[in-house]
């Protein structure tokens, strides 16, 4: 897929699964890097800015194996900002498939 | 290039940050080493996965930088409008007061404080090998005699008879050393000097 594509969604992608459960990174990180093939990297620094942002709160809690991990959960604001970009996405991809299949 | 190399690589290129914003970070990219290993991947693999540590490192600074610049911003309003909130900001003000110190000192630095040190230093350098000319001299003064005996003529106006020269060169030679040494004493200091304003400068730029 287009890289640009890519990162365009991954904020959403980010958020959507958040908005289902609270999750920790590499959790996160792999179920969108098993759909999406996408540099396991990139989604630090993005998860890093929605925090910063107040999109998430983040909590350590104890794992059976190995260190603690770092959850995310997502916030109110979060919860918005996520409808109103799964919002503007559904109309987008209905106008390009509309251009694409030539629908008038 | 293994996990210790990556993080060094990532270290490398996040100097910009503070270094609680860089423990974050590198505490988030240990978590993930951590939990792939332990479901049994590679570092390798881990390292393919997630994709060259410049390009992480990229996307970690623009925020940065985007985030200062809304400080300053913020601050500007702040201080026309709600002066009376000051208090409450006084974490944003020290901020914005930082990143103005930063600004001044950066354009301080290229306009005069460089040049200056420059000056200072290359003038330093020239006073140690003066120093080299002053021995040299010695040396001559020392053996004037003897140069006298084998090409007449070639120093002319010998001020005192041969033991004294021999007598002056030696006290000129000893005086060159220690004018070098002396040299490279202040030399040494003013390096100290330069790298303390350095490091302080380099400071104030990661906004500490």
């Amino acid at each position: 897929m287009n890289i640009q594509f890519k990162k365009g969604v991954l904020e959403l992608c980010v958020l959507s699964v958040l908005s289902r459960r609270e999750c920790y990174g590499y959790e996160l990180v792999s179920e969108i890097s098993q759909n999406i093939d996408i540099s396991e990297g990139t989604i630090y620094p993005l998860l890093k800015r929605l925090k910063d942002e107040g999109y998430f709160t983040t909590y350590l809690q104890e794992s059976s194996e190995g260190p603690p991990r770092k959850y995310y959960k997502i916030s109110q604001t979060g919860i918005k900002y996520k409808n109103d970009l799964s919002e503007e996405w559904n109309e987008f991809t209905k106008m390009v498939t509309n251009i694409v299949t030539g629908v008038k | 290039m293994n996990r210790t190399g990556f993080m060094i690589r990532l270290d490398s290129h996040l100097e910009i940050l503070s270094d609680s914003e860089k423990a974050e970070i590198f505490a988030d990219i240990n978590e993930h080493f951590d939990i792939a290993t332990s479901q049994g991947k590679t570092e390798e693999e881990i390292i393919q996965a997630l994709g060259a540590p410049e390009d992480i490192a990229a996307q970690y600074v623009p925020q940065k930088l985007e985030t200062a610049t809304a400080e300053i911003i913020l601050q500007g309003n702040q201080q026309t409008s709600q002066t009376q909130y000051t208090q409450v900001n006084e974490g944003n003000d020290a901020k914005g007061g930082k990143i103005a110190l930063a600004i001044i000192l950066a354009f301080f630095s290229i306009t005069t404080i460089l040049p200056v040190m420059f000056s200072i230093a290359m003038a330093i350098i020239s006073l140690i090998i003066s120093g080299g000319s002053i021995v040299f001299v010695g040396f001559i003064e020392a053996l004037s005699g003897t140069i006298e005996n084998v090409i007449p003529g070639l120093i002319s106006g010998l001020p005192f008879g041969n033991t004294a020269n021999i007598f002056f060169g030696i006290a000129t030679i000893c005086f060159g050393f220690l004018w070098t040494v002396g040299w490279l004493y202040v030399c040494k200091k003013y390096w100290i000097l330069v790298k303390k304003y350095f490091t302080f400068f380099i400071n104030i730029l990661k906004l500490k």
